[in-house]
């Protein structure tokens, strides 16, 4: 017993000891690893916000020319409410403001990921509990259903687009051909090159990718709720259907939310998704933030980082200040222990 | 009388019940079947299509690989005519001979060269599995033991925890600036060390907490024999930890080994492309060539699927890590 006082923190003791800290070990252990976060995440962060502030021309490789412009590009990006008296420009139909965008690109971009991360969650979560429910009653061949729905979650963006640009194709990809044997040849459109489908088909697919994961961390926290509860349950009457709306959902908030927190911060950076299937198109439909930012960063010959890195600075306060309300929000009631 | 014919319609009713839960079991597969299907059908299709040639799927994109064609395959993986010519030189095969091989095999300008993207992909997420492995595992455990615990600890954990909610975006273009400051953008240094970089804190926040729950009285045996703190992380520590590193680096290998965004913005030479950047280049470049990139993507999710065919459960705990709980 002895031997573990030096070794348990004295902060609770009022006589504590000065006590001695292993510093060169700590620096040893520790020093790498903040080392490579500094360099290559903290560094940069600071940069993305002093830059943000500037214009930055780029010269060839290496030369970079720094010019002082303020809030200018905040100015442009962040939307100013103005008072409007037409119900139709009105925010929500009802608040009196309309928001005058100063760059309308950026502002479809906000909406596209917007839409697409508050519907994602709503079509992956509910979906993947549906089947892993289903696949804790205990339905034959389980494991394999579980290995099988998962392997999407492990293929990259970029297979998974080229795949997908093949299933919508508008001649000869799986959903129009299905669609024209059962001689609904009026839907049979061109899925990625309109503007109204373009970004259905985009969250469809990343719904098809996702799922797998949901379902496979879904069904691991269902079969950690003890089995007596259910049986409890049942004998209390409850069928298969009520079990899983009072039972189930309840007792997998945190997990539930968590998953939402998780899927909403993934289509808020959404991008490889994009860029390999519709790079934004067509007509900015589905242009996203994160595309945005590329694009004006790489491929508008702009030649100015400052606007990108205010697209930058906007949005990840955007998505850490949502996240974070998420978790607070969704997460503060208390949770029931099992 | 009465009884033989109660338990003759029991009997009966036993029949009537066992067969409607069989059917109900049978009608359970048809939701089961077609998500099965769903999921699974766009591999099996590219698979399909990938032992076919392109004007046989012009044709009918859904027909079955008959006859069996492995051009497809030739073509993905064989070098490009320039590289092949000097590689066959190499080995003491004249030009001419090369060439007119490939002109008897129909690739006359050589193939995509898909294994250099393989060898790319390996020579980035090898060393980069190692550095965010000894690294994080060392961090970890100083985070997760008592002994470590200075004040002002859980600040810097909580400093390097928080990067698990920042978007890529806000350092992307600061890492595309800070490379080339660096003189490391466009070689495989720039992706080796933003991988890591990337997964600290996520592997950080799995690894301390199966750091902090190994008992003390272990630590207080090896220190009694004379266990130095290094030797106590290498030797002591670290092997208990196995599982939970085996954890981390599935989580990682998937990650870097599908990572599109830093790979599209610090490496723009298609040389040092990893797997994702040159399938993605190919489409740009051959997209009416379905065949060819059919038999392309099934080579580049082949790694993946044979580990997970192997390691099945662990790729699953890897992927699902610290989302159940927590």
């Amino acid at each position: 017993m002895a031997l573990n006082i030096p070794l348990t923190r004295g902060r609770a003791g009022a006589g504590r000891e000065a006590r001695r800290y292993p510093w060169r070990s700590i620096c040893l252990f520790l020093g790498p690893a903040l080392a490579l976060y500094c360099a290559f995440i903290i560094v940069p962060v600071g940069m993305t916000f002093y830059n943000s502030v500037n214009r930055l021309q780029v010269f060839g490789a290496s030369g970079i020319r720094y010019t002082y412009v303020g809030a200018q590009h905040y100015d442009r990006l962040i939307p100013r409410p103005e008072v409007t008296t037409q119900p139709a420009q009105m925010v929500a139909g009802v608040v009196p403001l309309t928001l005058a965008w100063g760059d309308n690109t950026f502002r479809l971009a906000v909406e596209h990921s917007l839409t697409w991360a508050l519907v994602s969650p709503f079509l992956e979560i509910p979906i993947a509990l549906l089947l892993a429910y289903l696949l804790y009653l205990k339905v034959p061949f389980a494991r394999f259903f579980r290995f099988a729905w998962f392997t999407p979650v492990l293929i990259s963006w970029v297979v998974v687009g080229i795949m997908f640009r093949w299933i919508y194709n508008y001649e000869w990809g799986i959903v129009n051909t299905l669609l024209r044997l059962v001689s609904l040849d009026a839907l049979a459109v061109n899925w990625l090159g309109r503007l109204d489908t373009a970004l259905p088909a985009l969250i469809a697919m990343t719904t098809w990718k996702q799922v797998g994961f949901n379902l496979v961390i879904l069904l691991a926290a269902i079969s950690s709720i003890p089995a007596e509860l259910f049986d409890a349950a049942r004998m209390d009457g409850c069928n298969r259907r009520q079990i899983l709306v009072s039972i189930v959902v309840p007792l997998l908030r945190v997990t539930i939310v968590n998953l939402l927190v998780l899927c909403f911060m993934g289509k808020m950076e959404a991008f490889a998704a994009v860029w390999v299937t519709t790079q934004g198109g067509p007509v900015y439909s589905t242009e996203t933030v994160a595309t945005y930012m590329q694009k004006r960063a790489f491929n508008w010959q702009t030649l100015d980082l400052g606007y990108p890195s205010a697209i930058a600075v906007i949005w990840f306060f955007v998505v850490f200040g949502l996240a974070m309300l998420f978790q607070r929000v969704l997460q503060r009631r208390e949770i029931v222990e099992f | 009388m009465r009884t033989a014919q109660g338990a003759a319609a029991a009997s009966r009713r036993r029949t009537l019940a066992l067969a409607s839960r069989r059917l109900s079991r049978l009608l359970l597969f048809i939701p089961l079947g077609v998500v099965t299907a769903i999921l699974l059908g766009p591999f099996v299709w590219t698979l399909m299509m990938s032992f076919r040639l392109t004007n046989e799927i012009n044709n009918n994109p859904y027909g079955l690989p008959i006859p069996f064609h492995t051009y497809n395959y030739t073509y993905a993986l064989l070098p490009a005519k320039p590289d092949l010519l000097a590689m066959g030189e190499a080995v003491g095969i004249w030009p001419e001979a090369t060439a007119a091989w490939l002109d008897r095999a129909g690739l006359e300008n050589g193939g995509f060269g898909f294994g250099t993207y393989i060898l790319n992909s390996i020579l980035v997420v090898g060393p980069a599995l190692v550095i965010v492995t000894v690294v994080t595992t060392m961090a970890s455990y100083a985070f997760g033991r008592p002994r470590y615990d200075f004040p002002g600890r859980g600040m810097v954990f909580i400093f390097v925890f928080l990067s698990m909610f920042f978007p890529p975006q806000i350092t992307l273009l600061s890492l595309f600036q800070l490379t080339v400051t660096y003189d490391i953008y466009n070689t495989r240094w720039a992706l080796m060390l933003v991988y890591p970089a990337t997964a600290i804190a996520f592997n950080t926040y799995l690894l301390r907490a199966f750091f902090a729950q190994i008992p003390t009285e272990i630590e207080d045996a090896a220190r009694i024999d004379g266990c130095s703190d290094w030797g106590m992380y290498w030797r002591v520590m670290l092997p208990i930890a196995r599982p939970a590193v085996a954890t981390t680096l599935v989580f990682n290998f998937i990650n870097f080994w599908n990572e599109f965004l830093y790979a599209l913005t610090l490496v723009t030479k298609p040389e040092l492309n990893t797997i994702p950047l040159a399938s993605w280049r190919w489409v740009g470049e051959y997209y009416l060539d379905v065949g060819g990139l059919a038999a392309g993507l099934v080579v580049s999710i082949l790694p993946i699927v044979v580990l997970y065919l192997a390691l099945s459960e662990q790729f699953m705990r890897g992927m699902t890590a610290g989302a159940v709980k927590g």
